[in-house]
């Protein structure tokens, strides 16, 4: 089956509306402390193999049946790449903001925000398509293809079991 | 509140819109793309509104809440609407053409079989009422 694992999406899901919604709130207040923070957890979460803010979910929302899982096999290590992709780019923001740079560090914040948003809302997920491109030109450690049928970076359906 | 904060309080409101502009432009899209689609569907009838689901067997929000609600709108309104259930997975085909992203979708097609609006995951029976322009008819 192409090495895939079932991977429950709500995690990444929630992961990625907290992270917007930590971003807005380190942009009206003008906190850059707080960007280097989200930083941190989402390149954390990228190296142990987590969604940066999947805690939230595992440990507040499922447990509450708030938000129900949606699991789908798929690759795990597109996602991890992507989040660690949005990390670099939210430490980069935070770097530039400490440099003085407003308008660059707000602006890549604002960015892996957009694209977090069209990965939780819209099923697209922009790094996962990056590394299956990587892939496809045989760059080195990108060993991973998209599940059968599925767009590279599209979120996959349940396929029904036979 | 500072004229800094209410400055940076107006950016996020204009980025939020932008954003959710672009989904609804988005979803727009894939109305008019299923357009020439639903009169391929075997199992629609011309000239009831309908209600497209897709869905998949493993969907869990799908069996606990949205089929007993689609149920119930079936119970009550059978006679003026048509639910139409595709299992994603077994029809991934048609879930591409349709431009499913996610289980469950529903599509709400007026009686010309006009496809007016996609709801992506779990839709309120009173929601998909109001949508259907069903919500004066009593049950």
């Amino acid at each position: 089956m192409n090495g895939l694992k079932p991977i429950d999406h709500s995690e990444m899901v929630v992961s990625q509306i907290t992270l917007i919604l930590l971003n807005t709130l380190a942009f009206l207040f003008d906190l850059p402390w707080l960007a280097g923070l989200i930083a941190a957890v989402m390149l954390i979460g990228a190296i142990v193999g987590f969604p940066g803010f999947g805690f939230v979910y595992r440990l507040l929302l499922k447990p509450l049946g708030w938000v129900k899982p949606h699991v789908a096999p798929d690759n795990a290590e597109p996602h991890r790449f992507a989040q660690g992709l949005g990390g670099t780019f939210v430490l980069a923001g935070a770097l530039a903001l400490w440099a003085g740079l407003a308008s660059l560090g707000w602006g890549l914040v604002w960015m892996v925000s957009a694209l977090a948003a069209l990965n939780a809302f819209g099923g697209f997920c922009v790094g996962c398509f990056v590394y299956y491109w990587l892939a496809r030109w045989k760059v080195p450690g990108f060993t991973k293809h998209p599940p059968a049928g599925v767009f590279p970076g599209m979120r996959p359906v349940e396929r029904s079991k036979k | 509140m500072t004229p800094e904060l209410s400055e940076r309080l107006a950016w996020t409101v204009l980025i939020v819109a932008t954003g959710a502009l672009g989904y609804l432009l988005f979803n727009r899209f894939l109305l008019r793309r299923a357009e020439d689609k639903v009169f391929r569907l075997a199992a629609y009838r011309t000239g009831l509104p309908a209600i497209v689901y897709f869905t998949t067997p493993t969907c869990v929000p799908c069996k606990t809440t949205q089929r007993p609600i689609l149920e119930q709108l079936q119970a009550a309104y059978g006679q003026w609407l048509q639910v139409i259930e595709i299992d994603a997975s077994a029809h991934p085909d048609l879930a591409h053409e349709w431009g499913v992203m996610t289980v469950p979708t529903t599509f709400v097609l007026d009686a010309q079989g006009r496809p007016r609006y996609i709801n992506q995951g779990v839709v309120s029976a009173a929601k998909l009422l109001q949508q259907l322009e069903l919500e004066d008819y009593s049950i």
